[in-house]
């Protein structure tokens, strides 16, 4: 991955033991929600947790552990969700569950991108569009008959 | 038996079956009795029956077939004549016809040849009808004489020359009309004739019929009456050849049991005669033994009665014998009174010696009883033994009441223990309770902490979208975001004062409770150290009980031993007397005894010797009585 421009801001999460970190410029928001908000969405990717009515809006609800290659494990009853932006392109209005917010902060003097934490043994990822396919939101019934075809 | 299976199988009961059987043989067997009673009879009968019915069969059989066959015949001569008839009759007319057409004489002569011929036949055929036809065919002949007539004056023209004439005649109607008549009467007499013949046939075939129906009817009851008759036929035959087998058989018998009886007879005239012989001899031998036997009876021991072959002789030697013992014994019986009179002198002396013995007896038991009195000291002093040790349980019962005084003190204690670490554990629980709550309390700040920290964050984010907007619109929904945020974070702080409230009134009770924890712990401080020595002084207590069983113990253990020893003696004292009485009363018995026994053997022998100076014995050797005083001696 390439190296961040110092001056961009960074919203830290912590997913199992890999630090994600978010481009400030992708985020609206972010939410504490309780687990009995979320409406599940069957027939999608098991990484979509459903979508959840707050603020007059829908957000749909992604689980990147996934796509990180982190084992999926039980949802808490209060889940932390970072909401993006329009910025974020087709993942526009998606809510990314993460475990706990770390904290911001500017740029990544100290921090190699994808590298290793040492300090606290933590994988640091940042986070990409490209880690999310573009297909995650297809009905996974659709998505066989393609294959199929 | 066959009747019998026959009902058994037809039938399911066999009760039933076996009577209808029962009924059905006794049906049968009633006629075969009845024929078996009356055979001569029921055969005569039968024969003279067959005889009759078969010889009136075959001879209405013969009479129809004989009449049968003659019709026949005369039905085939008739048809044969009656053909010859109209033959001969055809001949004749185209004779005179064949005449008159040619004139030529010749066929007179053949005419003439063939009349008789014609007149035979009809002759002939008249002789073989009954009257009716006859009469019918004699209207016949008047119209055959009147043609006949015709046909001759036709000869006699044609002779004459004028066969025209003779023509004319025969092409005549009177000729064709008698030709007519003629053959009319011909045919009705062949059909008469025909009529005849078939109402013979039917006539002898009804017979045979009759005939026949009559021989199936008789001929069964022939048949049933000739069965039966066979049945009894073959029954006596049966019963004969039994009947003689058993004659013949009883009659061997017979023989055999005579010649049995002439055997036995000439027998038992033999061993009569025997026996008249034996029984003489017998008399003679008996009255022999008679004088032997009352010359013993007198008290002769030397007498001998005299021994032969016979049975006698046998009895004689035998009491000859008895006579040589009953000497020997009185010999012997006579010894042995002298030698019991001498042994009862024995006997008295040894009886002074058991007297004696009984004497050292009493000494021994004297001694015994000194003994005892020994036995009863020791025993005395075991029970001042007893009463020491006695003593020493009563003490021991005080200090035992002492030390269940401590213990029941200790038990007080340890109630009050038990109250105290109650209340312990309940104020702990409350602690734990207060802990809890504080715990729930920090999770709750926790998360307000965590909202705080999404708030700021979100404060932020808002900002730096506000700081790019350059829209005044934009800007002030941003400026309302904020207003949301600082809302929600105002709520957090407050939420976060409560909290801290409730954390400071928890904190409070928290201290409370150690504070009387620490009284309480310090209240069972003091009884712990009250229950310690408590402790001390049962331990106290009980080592001295420790100490006074011990010596209780071993007192027990002393008078344990000391009346083991006393038992012992005593035993060996009691068993020491026990034989000494046994054997005193033995001796007194036995010395009774011996005593009843010398007199009664002193009288016996007196008795003795009294009766056998009755008998008079021979003259006894010393070695013979010497042997049989050995004898007598290893016998007793």
């Amino acid at each position: 991955m390439s190296n961040v421009v110092a001056d961009q801001r960074f919203i830290l999460t912590l997913i199992d033991k890999v630090t994600l970190l978010f481009p400030a410029q992708l985020v609206v928001e972010t939410l504490m929600i309780e687990r009995s908000q979320i409406l599940s969405l069957p027939f999608y990717n098991p990484a979509i947790l459903g979508c959840i009515h707050t603020g007059g809006k829908v957000i749909p609800l992604l689980s990147p552990a996934p796509f990180l290659g982190l084992p999926t494990r039980l949802m808490g009853e209060v889940l932390t969700v970072i909401h993006l932006g329009e910025s974020a392109d087709y993942l526009a209005g998606v809510g990314v569950i993460v475990e706990r917010m770390t904290g911001s902060r500017m740029g990544l003097p100290s921090l190699q991108s994808q590298g290793v934490d040492t300090s606290t043994e933590n994988t640091i990822k940042l986070f990409d569009l490209e880690l999310i396919g573009r297909d995650v939101f297809q009905p996974q019934r659709w998505q066989f008959t393609e294959s199929s075809a | 038996m066959n009747k019998l299976k026959q009902v058994l199988v037809a039938n399911t009961s066999p009760e039933i079956a076996f009577a209808q059987a029962d009924n059905e043989v006794l049906a049968i067997n009633r006629p075969r009795r009845f024929v078996q009673n009356h055979l001569t009879e029921t055969i005569s009968v039968a024969v003279c029956m067959g005889l009759v019915f078969g010889g009136l069969l075959t001879w209405n059989m013969w009479r129809i077939y004989t009449s049968s066959r003659s019709t026949i015949a005369k039905q085939l001569e008739l048809e044969k004549l009656s053909g010859k008839i109209v033959h001969l009759d055809e001949v004749l007319t185209m004779s005179a016809r064949m005449s008159a057409s040619t004139g030529d004489l010749s066929w007179e002569k053949r005419y003439n040849q063939y009349v008789p011929e014609l007149d035979k036949a009809i002759k002939t055929t008249l002789a073989k009808v009954p009257e009716s036809i006859r009469m019918e065919a004699a209207k016949t002949d008047a119209s055959n004489t009147k043609l006949v007539e015709m046909e001759n004056k036709v000869f006699a023209l044609v002779q004459k020359g004028k066969p025209s004439e003779a023509a004319k005649i025969l092409s005549g109607s009177e000729y064709a009309a008698q030709k007519a008549i003629y053959a009319q009467g011909n045919s009705r007499v062949l059909k008469q004739i025909d009529r005849f013949i078939q109402q013979q046939l039917a006539d002898y075939q009804n017979q045979f019929r009759v005939l026949m129906v009559t021989a199936a009817i008789i001929l069964p009851v022939v048949l049933a009456v000739w069965m039966l008759i066979l049945l009894a036929v073959r029954d006596y035959i049966r019963d004969r050849i039994m009947a003689q087998a058993k004659l013949e058989s009883s009659r061997t018998e017979l023989l055999a049991l005579t010649e049995d009886l002439k055997q036995e007879a000439t027998l038992r005239d033999k061993t009569e005669q025997l026996i008249r012989s034996e029984g003489d001899q017998l008399q003679a031998d008996i009255e022999k033994l008679l004088d032997a036997v009352s010359a013993v009876e007198e008290g002769d021991l030397t007498v001998q009665a005299p021994v032969s072959d016979r049975v006698t002789g046998l009895v004689s030697d035998t009491l000859n014998r008895l006579i040589e013992e009953l000497a020997a014994v009185m010999t012997q019986v006579s010894s042995a009174a002298q030698n019991v009179s001498s042994n009862t002198q024995t006997l008295e002396a040894i009886t002074g010696t058991v007297a004696n013995n009984a004497n050292q007896q009493a000494e021994s038991v004297s001694e015994a009883l000194t003994l005892s009195g020994e036995v009863e000291k020791s025993a005395t002093a075991t029970v001042q033994e007893l009463q020491n040790s006695n003593q020493i349980l009563l003490s021991l019962t005080q200090t035992v009441k002492e030390g269940q005084s401590a213990i029941n003190t200790l038990t007080q204690g340890t109630t009050i223990l038990q109250q105290g670490t109650d209340r312990i554990i309940q104020q702990m629980k409350t602690l734990g309770e207060f802990v809890g709550l504080a715990e729930q309390f920090v999770q709750d700040q926790n998360q307000i902490a965590a909202q705080t920290q999404i708030l700021a964050l979100n404060a932020s984010l808002v900002a730096a979208r506000a700081a790019e907007q350059k829209d005044p619109r934009k800007f002030a929904a941003a400026a309302q975001e904020f207003e949301a945020i600082s809302s929600q974070v105002g709520q957090l702080a407050q939420q976060t004062n409560e909290g801290l409230d409730r954390l400071e009134q928890r904190t409070i009770q928290i201290q409370n409770v150690v504070a009387s924890v620490d009284a309480e712990v310090q209240e069972l401080g003091s009884l712990v150290s009250g229950f310690t020595q408590g402790v001390e002084e049962s331990t106290q207590a009980f080592s001295s009980v420790q100490t006074v069983t011990t010596n209780v113990v071993r007192t027990g253990e002393q008078v344990k031993q000391s009346s083991q020893d006393i038992i012992d003696r005593a035993q060996a004292t009691a068993s020491a007397m026990k034989a000494i009485v046994e054997l005193a009363r033995k001796t007194a018995d036995l010395t009774l005894n011996a005593r009843q026994q010398s007199e009664s053997m002193g009288q016996l022998s007196d008795q003795l010797l009294q009766r056998v100076a009755f008998f008079q014995l021979p003259a006894i050797l010393p070695s013979s009585s010497a042997e049989k005083t050995s004898v007598l001696t290893e016998n007793t």
